[in-house]
Order: structure tokens, then sequence, then C-alpha cells
């Protein structure tokens, strides 16, 4: 089962599409935060969850190229496990599910 | 420096004052020679007369050759002094001057160059090009808007970032990898 960051992670690559960290982070509310998504990021790719692809910066604006971080098909696969036994382990405590 | 300018200034009043006199002695001599020409004189006083201007000559024509070898020289002396005024100005001025930087970094640039030194060049695309970009990004966006306040906290910020990301990866990847190692056949068994 992957944990509750990486599980956010895939969540929202999933509903998303294609997204940079930076847009990882903002999306997440604040759940994520900058000095770990990449690793965890990194993680999820070498695990083969998340695929990336450098990205040039787009026209117009400065800066070198960033990049863009999409959900696999194992990816998407291990969210949904992640998710039902989350979703088990709430409805046995009595949770309503949380920031995921 | 003033001891030099007083020289100058010496040295150009002197010029301007041995050709003045040069010209009002040449031109003596020669109104001279015009007013021997109509003198009522006969032929013996004319004679002595002609020698006598002839000396002068000679003598204006000695003082106005030392004259401009002592003008040469003076030229020449004012000329030396001149390139030394002007060394010691520019040394003054050079050393005077706040000295500008042509180029500067962009934040993040040592720590980029120091981490791909020390990380293998996948992880350090992966992990740490990263953050290093997004702080650059930011930097310069705050830049070009004019917001130096908060360019200065976004490289700082940026900074912690990365010494973070460091702190994490390297725990991730040795504690942590060891701790999900040892979670594995726990999750098989499940």
């Amino acid at each position: 089962m992957a944990s509750p960051y990486e599980t956010v992670i895939l969540n929202l690559l999933f509903r998303e599409g294609e997204l940079f960290g930076l847009e990882l982070i903002a999306k997440s509310n604040g759940f994520l935060k900058r000095g770990t998504v990449y690793v965890l990021l990194d993680r999820l790719e070498n695990e083969g969850l998340v695929k990336s692809k450098l990205k040039d910066a787009p026209k117009g604006s400065k800066g070198p190229a960033r990049r863009l971080y999409r959900i696999t098909g194992s990816g998407e696969t291990a969210l949904r496990e992640s998710l039902a036994k989350r979703s088990q382990i709430d409805g046995l405590l009595g949770l309503n599910g949380g920031a995921i | 420096m003033t001891k030099f300018r007083n020289r100058h200034d010496q040295l150009i009043r002197d010029g301007e004052f041995l050709r003045e006199w040069f010209s009002n002695e040449s031109e003596k001599l020669e109104n001279d020679w015009h007013r021997l020409e109509d003198l009522p004189l006969d032929l013996e006083n004319m004679r002595l007369a002609k020698a006598e201007l002839h000396l002068r000559e000679k003598h204006i024509l000695r003082k106005s050759n030392r004259l401009n070898y002592m003008h040469t020289f003076l030229l020449w002396e004012y000329g030396i002094l001149s390139a030394i005024e002007n060394r010691i100005g520019l040394f003054y001025s050079n050393a005077n001057e706040p000295k500008e930087k042509l180029t500067t970094k962009i934040p993040g640039s040592s720590a980029r160059f120091v981490l791909r030194m020390i990380f293998p060049k996948k992880v350090f695309e992966r992990v740490f090009a990263e953050p290093i970009s997004d702080m650059q990004v930011e930097y310069i966006d705050a830049l070009s808007k004019g917001n130096t306040p908060h360019a200065k906290w976004i490289v700082a910020r940026g900074r912690m970032i990365i010494l973070a990301t460091v702190a994490y990866y390297l725990f991730s990847s040795t504690i942590g990898k060891l701790i999900r190692d040892l979670l594995k056949p726990t999750r098989m068994s499940d």
C-alpha cells in the first residue's frame, strides 16, 4: 500500500492528468511540501507508478525545461488498491476519509 | 597631484613667455632694418650700423636656437609629466571607484554544480534539479516584477528547501529504504 503522500500524488495525477511539481504542491493545499515532493516522485517513478518527461518553458517565459509528471497504468492500479485499503481502514475506524 | 599641476602650469607660462620674447625681438630687428634704409647715413656709418644689426641678428638667432632647444625640452618634460599625471589619475580613479560586478550568477547555480558532482546524474535530474529550477524561475519572476525583497526571500527559502530535499533523500534512500524493505514481507502476507 502506498503511503498517504504517495497516494495524494497518484490521486492528483489521476484527476488532473499531467502536472508539474509545483502544481502538485499547489493543488494538494499544503499537504505536499517542496522539500519532499521530488523525492517522493522519484521513488514513484522508480517503482513505475509515475512517468516524467522534460518540457521546455512556455514561449515568452524564461526558465529551464521542467519535468512534467503523469500517472502510469500500474500507478492507477496502485492508487485504486491504496484507496480501497484506506477506505477499509477508515470504515473499521469509523472515519469518513481525510486529506486523500 | 597638485605638485604636478603646478609644474604643468609653469611650463605652459614659460613657453608662452619665450615665444612672445622671441617674436618681439625679431620684430624689433626687422623694424630696425627698415628704419636703417630710411636713415640719411653716409656709407661708412651705414656699414657700421649694418654690422651692428647683423651682430644682433646672429645673437637673436643663437638665442632663438637655444630657446627652441629649451622649448623642445620643456615640451618633452611636459609630455612626461602629463603621462605620469594621467597614470596617477587613473590609479586614483580606479582605486576610488566602486568595483562593479559585470556578471551575476543566478542563485542555485553553485548548489546545482555541487549536487551534480555528488549525486548520480539520474538522481540529480529527478530529485535536485527541480527544486533548484523552481527557485530560479520564481526568483526571476519576482525580480522581473521589481519585487526585490520577495526575490531575496525566495532565495533564502529555496536554499532551505534544497537542504531539506538533500536530507530527506539521504534519509529515505538509507534508513527509509531499510524500513520499507523490512515491511515488505508483512505486505506480502496481507
